[in-house]
C-alpha cells in the first residue's frame, strides 16, 4: 500500500513540473502577444546596429580622459576626478541610506514577528497592544515597499527639490520597509526548538527569543543586510535617471552625447565596485557560516591548574580578524558619507522647504476636482476616468513585462543551471569519479568559469541601467525592458540555484552515478526533481519584484505604468502622477500577496 | 521521603487522539526512573507534563512539592521550571553559540534577560571556572570555547548534561539522551547521568528505547502502553516486555 501511495504521489508530483513549465510558456507567449510584440522586433533596427557596433567597439576603449572636442576648460579636474566622484556619489548615497534603513528594519521588523510575544496567557491590555503594534508595522512595511525608489525619489524631488535628502530618503524607505519584512521572516523561519528548550528551563519569553532564535538567525539576518547594501548601491546607481548626479547621471548624459567610451569606464567602475560588494559580503556569508577550529599551539606541560588551562584553551581560540575588521571599516564609511559632500537640503531655506512640502501634500496632490470644488465625492469619476483612459491598459502592460521578463529569465535558468554549479563541474562529485578525461574537464571548467561570469554581470547590473543600454540597440518596444529585466534576474536565480544545487543532499546523485549517469542526467533526473519546489519559491519571489521593478521600468519612455508617471509629472500634474504612483503601488501589494499564498503553500508541500 | 511529583488523574489528549490516560503516580527526590514503551506510546508527553509545558486535560493535575502545576501563576510555574532539568530529543542547545554560552543558558529562568546578556558578552571568571569544573565532570572540558556545531553528537549531549547540572535543578528529564550514540557511548553516557544524580541527590527520570540498559542501569522501570502505565517495577520479564511492544499491525505501518 505504501509503495502505491509513493508512487502515485511521485506521478503528480511530475505532473505538477510539466504542467507548470507549459503553463508559463503558454502565458509567456499570451503576455508577448497581448503587448503587441512580435520575435521580428527584438532585431535591432538598421541604427540599432550602427549603435550597437559602435557601443560594442567602445568596448575596448573605455575612455580614459575627456573627449578632445568636448569644449573642457584646462582648469577642469582630471578626467579620473571626475569618474571616482560620480562613483563615491553613488556609495556615499547607497551608505547613508542603509544606515537609516538597518534601523527602520531592525526595529519594524522587530514589530512584524510574533516570535517573541509572551506565550501564557498575557493581559488583554498587553494582547491589544501588541496586536495594534503588529498590525501597523505590518502595514507600515506593506505600503513602504510597494512604492519603487525611484518613484519615492520622484515624489521627494517633487516635494523638496533635488538634495541629497531625497536621495538618501528615497532610498531609506523602502530598503528598510524590505529590511523589515526579509528579517521577520527569518525569524519566524528559525527552528524553534531551542527556544522551546529554554522556556522549558523557565526562561521569560523575550529571553528565550534573544538566547534561542537570534543567534542561529544572525548568519541570514547579516548577509541578507549585506546583499541589500549591494542592491543599494545598484538603486543609487539608477537615481540618476531621475536628476540626482550619481553614476546612472552621467552614463546617461555619456550615451546621449554618443560618448560610448565614457559610458563603458563608467560601467566598468560600477560593476568592479559592486563585484567588489557581492565578493565581500559572499567571503563573510562563509566565514558566519563555518565556524573557526581551536589553533594548534604548543600542549601544555602537566600537571596544571584549572586558571591555567581556561587560558590555554581561550588562547586556542582563533581571533576572526577579518570580520573584526570589515565591521570596523564599514562603520568609518558610515562616518565618512555621513560628514563629506554637499549639505543635506537644496540651497532652499528651510521655511521654504516647509511651504513647498505643504503646497504639494495639501494642494498638488489632491485630484484637480477636488482642488476646485473641495468635495471629495468628485474624486471618483476623475479617477474612474484615469484608470479607465489609460491606467488599466498600462497597469496589465506592466504587469505582462514583469511576467514574461521572470518566465525568460526562469526558462533560461532552468537550463543554464548545470553549468554554473560547482559540484557538476569538478571531476569529482561528492567524491566520485565522474570519469572524465582530460579534455572534457578543461572544457568543463571553461563553461563553468565563463557561466559564472555571466551570471555575476547580469546580477551586478542595474536592471534598470541595461534596459536603458539595450533600449538605445533595439528601438523603443517592450523588449529592451523585458530583455533587461530578464538577464539581472536571470543572473540572481542562476546563482540561487546553483547554490541549492551545490547544498543538496548528495547520495541520490551518488547512486545515479554510480549506475553510469552522466552530469545532465544526474542534472535532470536525481537534481532537478529534488530542488524543483525550492527553485519554484525564487520564482515567485522575483516575480514579486520584477513587477516591482516594471512599475518604473516604463520612464524610459515605454508605454506602461513608469511612462505615465513621468508624463504626468513633465506635464506638472501632480494629481495624477500621484495617482498613477499610487495605482502601481496597489499592483505590487497585490503581486506581493500573491506570491507570498503561493509560497507559503509551496513551503508546506 | 518527600514526594517530589504527584501524578493524579492525568491526562492529557491532542484533539481526538489521547497521549496519556488517566496516569497516577508518586516519585519521590531522587529516584532514578527509566520511562520505557513504544514509540507513541507518550513518554515524551508524560515528561513535558511533569513540567509544565503540556497542561492536563480536566480533572487531572501534576504536583510538584504538593503544588498542582495548574494552581500556579505564571511567574510561579516560571520558577518552578528553573528548578528542572529538560533535555529535549533534540537537546536544544543553540549550535552556532559557544559550549560556555549554552551552559549560561541553563540559568537563563533564574537570571534577569540584561544580566544573562552581560554574561554573554563578558563572561565572568568565576563563571567560568564553575563551568570548566562541570566540563571535566563530563569529560569535554576541552571544549570549553568552541562552537557547539564543531562538536560530535556525543559530546554535545554532554554539553547538555553539563547544562543541566549548572542550572542547579532538584530534576533531570531526559527524552531519549542516548538515541543517536552508538552502545559504548550510550552505556558510558547513562552510567554519567546517574552517577551525577546520585552525587548531587537529583531525581532522574529518562525515556529510552533499549530495554537492555534500562534494565542494567534503573531501578525503578515504568511501561507506558497507549498512554496508560502497565508496569512499574524493578524487572521485567519477557512476557511483560512482549505485551509492552506489542502492537497491532496498523500501528506498524504508520
Amino acid at each position: 500500500m505504501r509503495q502505491l501511495y509513493t508512487q502515485q504521489d511521485q506521478d503528480s508530483q511530475t505532473w505538477r513540473k510539466r504542467t507548470f513549465i507549459l503553463s508559463i510558456i503558454i502565458i509567456l507567449v499570451f503576455c508577448l502577444y497581448a503587448l503587441g510584440l512580435a520575435w521580428k522586433d527584438f532585431l535591432p533596427s538598421e541604427n540599432g546596429y550602427k549603435v550597437f557596433r559602435n557601443f560594442a567597439a567602445a568596448a575596448f576603449s573605455p575612455a580614459t580622459d575627456y573627449a578632445p572636442d568636448s569644449g573642457i576648460p584646462e582648469t577642469a579636474p582630471p578626467y579620473h576626478h571626475k569618474i571616482l566622484t560620480s562613483l563615491w556619489l553613488t556609495l556615499q548615497y547607497a551608505t547613508c541610506a542603509i544606515s537609516i534603513a538597518l534601523i527602520i528594519g531592525i526595529t519594524l521588523g522587530f514589530l512584524c514577528t510574533k516570535s517573541w510575544w509572551p506565550k501564557a496567557n498575557p493581559s488583554i491590555l498587553i494582547r491589544t497592544t501588541l496586536t495594534i503594534t503588529h498590525r501597523c508595522a505590518r502595514s507600515i512595511i506593506i505600503f513602504g515597499r510597494s512604492i519603487h525608489e525611484l518613484l519615492w525619489a520622484l515624489l521627494f524631488i517633487t516635494a523638496l527639490g533635488t538634495s541629497p535628502f531625497a536621495a538618501i530618503m528615497a532610498l531609506a524607505i523602502p530598503y528598510g520597509c524590505t529590511l523589515a519584512k526579509v528579517f521577520s521572516e527569518i525569524i519566524d523561519e528559525q527552528d524553534t526548538s531551542n527556544s522551546l528548550c529554554l522556556s522549558a528551563h523557565g526562561a521569560p519569553s523575550l529571553s528565550s527569543w534573544i538566547f534561542g532564535r537570534l543567534p542561529t538567525s544572525i548568519p541570514d539576518l547579516l548577509s541578507y543586510a549585506l546583499y541589500r547594501y549591494e542592491c543599494a548601491i545598484r538603486s543609487a546607481a539608477i537615481l540618476g535617471f531621475v536628476g540626482i548626479t550619481t553614476i546612472g547621471y552621467h552614463i546617461e548624459t555619456a550615451f546621449a552625447d554618443g560618448n560610448y567610451n565614457e559610458v563603458w569606464t563608467l560601467l566598468y567602475s560600477l560593476l568592479i565596485l559592486l563585484i567588489i560588494i557581492e565578493r565581500l559580503s559572499s567571503y563573510v556569508r562563509g566565514r558566519l557560516n563555518t565556524p573557526s577550529l581551536p589553533k594548534k599551539i604548543n600542549p601544555l606541560s602537566s600537571p596544571q591548574s584549572r586558571e591555567q588551562s581556561i587560558n590555554y584553551l581561550r588562547r586556542q581560540v582563533k581571533k576572526q580578524y577579518s570580520l573584526s575588521i570589515i565591521t570596523i571599516g564599514f562603520s568609518i564609511l558610515i562616518v565618512i558619507a555621513w560628514n563629506t559632500g554637499e549639505p543635506m537640503f537644496s540651497n532652499l531655506s528651510s521655511a521654504q522647504r516647509a511651504v513647498n512640502l505643504e503646497r504639494f501634500l495639501t494642494k498638488e496632490i489632491t485630484p484637480y476636482p477636488v482642488q476646485q470644488s473641495g468635495n471629495w465625492a468628485d474624486a471618483i469619476p476623475w479617477a474612474k476616468q484615469l484608470i479607465l483612459d489609460k491606467g488599466l491598459d498600462a497597469l496589465l502592460k506592466t504587469l505582462y513585462i514583469a511576467t514574461s521578463a521572470i518566465i525568460i529569465a526562469f526558462l533560461i535558468g532552468l537550463i543554464s543551471l548545470p553549468l554554473s554549479s560547482n559540484s557538476l563541474n569538478s571531476a569529482h562529485y561528492s567524491g566520485i569519479s565522474l570519469g572524465l578525461s582530460r579534455i572534457q574537464r578543461i572544457t568543463k571548467k571553461f563553461n563553468s568559469l565563463a557561466t559564472k561570469s555571466i551570471l555575476i554581470i547580469t546580477r551586478s547590473m542595474p536592471e534598470f541601467l541595461l534596459a536603458f543600454l539595450l533600449l538605445q540597440i533595439l528601438g523603443s518596444t517592450a523588449w529592451p525592458l523585458i530583455v533587461g529585466l530578464a538577464l539581472h534576474n536571470y543572473g540572481i536565480i542562476g546563482r540561487l540555484g546553483s547554490e541549492i544545487i551545490d547544498n543538496a543532499d548528495p547520495n541520490n546523485q551518488k547512486v545515479a552515478i554510480t549506475h553510469g549517469a552522466n552530469t545532465s542526467q544526474v542534472y535532470l533526473f536525481t537534481l532537478l526533481p529534488s530542488i524543483f519546489n525550492r527553485l519554484l519559491l525564487y520564482f515567485f519571489y522575483r516575480w514579486e519584484t520584477c513587477i516591482r521593478d516594471a512599475t518604473v521600468m516604463g520612464m524610459l519612455g515605454i508605454s506602461s505604468l513608469g511612462f505615465l508617471i513621468v508624463d504626468s509629472s513633465a506635464r506638472d500634474n501632480r494629481d495624477e502622477m500621484f495617482f498613477y504612483i499610487l495605482l502601481g503601488a496597489c499592483l505590487v501589494m497585490i503581486g506581493d500577496i500573491v506570491s507570498d499564498i503561493i509560497r507559503s503553500r509551496l513551503r508546506s508541500t | 521521603m518527600a514526594k517530589l511529583f504527584q501524578l493524579h488523574n492525568l491526562s492529557k489528549s491532542f484533539g481526538s487522539t489521547s497521549a496519556i490516560d488517566k496516569v497516577n503516580l508518586d516519585i519521590e527526590t531522587g529516584e532514578i526512573i527509566a520511562l520505557i514503551g513504544s514509540s507513541g506510546s507518550g513518554k515524551t508527553t508524560l515528561l513535558k507534563l511533569l513540567n509544565g509545558q503540556h497542561l492536563a486535560d480536566k480533572n487531572g493535575d501534576v504536583s510538584i512539592s504538593n503544588t498542582p502545576i495548574k494552581q500556579l501563576t505564571n511567574t510561579q510555574l516560571r520558577k518552578a521550571r528553573s528548578s528542572i532539568a529538560y533535555i529535549p530529543q533534540d537537546l536544544g542547545i543553540v549550535k552556532n553559540l559557544k559550549v560556555f554560552q549554552n551552559i549560561f543558558l541553563g540559568k537563563v529562568g533564574r537570571i534577569s534577560t540584561p544580566s544573562m546578556l552581560w554574561r554573554f558578552l563578558f563572561p565572568p571568571k568565576s563563571e567560568i571556572l564553575k563551568i570548566h569544573q562541570l566540563l571535566e565532570r563530563t569529560g569535554i572540558e576541552k571544549k570549553l570555547y568552541s562552537v557547539t556545531s564543531t562538536l560530535s553528537g556525543g559530546q554535545q549531549q554532554r554539553v547538555a548534561i553539563a547544562r543541566a547540572l549548572y542550572q542547579g535543578a532538584h530534576t533531570i528529564l531526559a527524552d531519549e539522551p542516548i538515541s543517536s550514540v552508538d552502545p559504548a557511548r550510550a552505556n558510558s553516557l547513562i552510567q554519567l547521568l546517574i552517577d551525577i544524580s546520585r552525587e548531587n541527590n537529583l531525581t532522574l527520570i529518562m525515556s529510552i528505547h533499549n530495554i537492555e540498559l534500562a534494565q542494567k542501569f534503573f531501578p525503578r522501570l515504568i511501561g507506558l502502553k497507549h498512554g496508560k502505565i502497565i508496569l512499574d517495577q524493578s524487572k521485567v520479564t519477557p512476557a511483560e516486555l512482549e505485551n509492552l511492544y506489542q502492537l497491532n499491525e496498523e500501528q506498524l505501518t504508520q
